[in-house]
């Protein structure tokens, strides 16, 4: 039986967490690859996707379930389905600290959740400490996060009730502290 | 090339044979290989449509030209479109596919403008859009073919992330989303899985649980069954879990 995407469940970290979006599953790699090789790979999987290297890259902060949550319909708001398959890249501050980078929070503009857009964070980096922090992920053997369609689905309801703006249903958020009315 | 092939109907009766060399695990269901259906002869005949221009094909080149200049615009428009707006985008996008009197050079188009400027975000798009043109997705996948088997054979020893990896990944998982019969998406998802590198073989388990049914169960234990690569396995059982629960 599928059950909704929480914290502990689909990333097994402590909060707060930064996400990084996967394009998909393959972009993690595979074992047999050498490390060193792969952590090269993944500066191009994972970091250097268009707009890059014009923008920064994109990761969004979660501390609960339910940003965790806002953050899966906000993704998957710019799909067909909201509730398709999604991958995650998880890192924790410390990662971050450790190679000396510091993400800005900067609202994601093209969401249309409020609470979702303020998650989101910009992280500017050199290769030099892109590298550095792929090797330290890597050598963590820190899992990727997958998220079935299954499981997403099961966010639907409540997102409805709640009238999440993700939903493109939806006109009117009644969740106290976003309140947000479609326009 | 042996144009030996696993058919849906040898896998849904059981007659596939089984590879007799131990250590060699049947991940290619005993057959020699591919091409998918519809085989190398419709690459051929695609192969065959570069003849001379006559003036008339020249002024219709450049039609076809501005159409293609048209379309990369409609793609990009889409591609930067805020949210609310996408779904918009998506169907115009699809509605000009759907018109175009080059369909594989506008997938093409299509592809590369998503692959290369659509940011985390840009194979899902184009696999949204293609799944409604499963037909032509698994006509391009033939036509690109000749030019990535022999690529997908030398990644496999030593894995490398290739972006051309992610035009297949949004290739077969619109083929397993379409709406084509299961006779159809068969041939091509599991050649792939058989015959591609790591990266195929996941986007093709994948797809095939897209495709869902009591083939795509079946197909993904036979995967479980004799797939050497640990990776592959755990990915094929993650999915027949999903489609089973």
């Amino acid at each position: 039986m599928a059950q909704p995407p929480t914290i502990a469940h689909s990333i097994g970290l402590c909060t707060p967490i930064f996400l990084r979006k996967l394009r998909n599953s393959g972009s993690f790699g595979f074992t047999s690859t050498p490390q060193t090789q792969r952590a090269r790979d993944w500066l191009d999987s994972i970091w250097r996707v268009e707009p890059h290297p014009e923008s920064p890259f994109s990761l969004f902060l979660v501390n609960t379930d339910d940003d965790f949550h806002r953050v899966i319909l906000g993704i998957g708001s710019k799909r067909r389905s909201p509730f398709s398959d999604a991958y995650f890249l998880p890192i924790l501050p410390c990662d971050l600290d450790s190679v000396g980078l510091t993400p800005t929070q900067i609202d994601a503009a093209e969401l249309d959740c409020p609470i979702a857009k303020r998650l989101h964070y910009h992280l500017e980096s050199n290769e030099d400490q892109l590298l550095k922090l792929c090797t330290r992920l890597l050598l963590q053997q820190r899992p990727k996060v997958t998220l079935k369609e299954k499981a997403i689905t099961m966010l639907g309801p409540k997102a409805t009730e709640d009238g999440c703006l993700s939903l493109s249903s939806s006109l009117r958020c009644i969740v106290s502290g976003c309140d947000a009315i479609r326009r | 090339m042996t144009a030996l092939r696993v058919s849906y109907d040898q896998f849904e009766t059981g007659s596939i044979r089984r590879a007799a060399t131990s250590g060699n695990r049947d991940r290619n269901f005993g057959m020699d290989v591919l091409p998918f259906n519809p085989p190398y002869g419709a690459y051929e005949a695609l192969s065959r449509n570069t003849q001379p221009q006559t003036d008339a094909s020249a002024a219709s080149t450049r039609t076809g030209i501005l159409d293609s200049t048209f379309f990369k615009q409609a793609v990009e428009d889409m591609i930067r479109s805020p949210i609310r707006d996408r779904a918009t985008h998506l169907d115009r996008v699809s509605k000009e596919l759907a018109d175009s009197d080059a369909p594989l050079e506008a997938i093409e188009t299509l592809i590369q403008e998503c692959v290369q400027r659509g940011g985390t975000d840009g194979l899902d798009i184009a696999v949204d859009i293609l799944c409604s043109f499963g037909d032509l997705a698994i006509k391009y996948a033939v036509r690109i073919l000749p030019g990535d088997i022999s690529r997908w054979d030398a990644a496999r020893e030593f894995p490398r992330f290739d972006r051309k990896d992610e035009v297949w990944y949004i290739l077969l998982r619109a083929v397993g989303r379409s709406n084509l019969s299961v006779n159809r998406k068969f041939p091509m998802l599991s050649d792939c899985v058989a015959k591609g590198n790591e990266s195929i073989r996941l986007a093709s388990i994948q797809a095939i649980g897209d495709m869902g049914g009591p083939t795509a169960v079946r197909l993904l234990k036979h995967v479980i069954e004799n797939e050497v690569d640990a990776d592959i396995r755990e990915a094929a059982s993650e999915v027949l879990d999903d489609l089973e629960a």
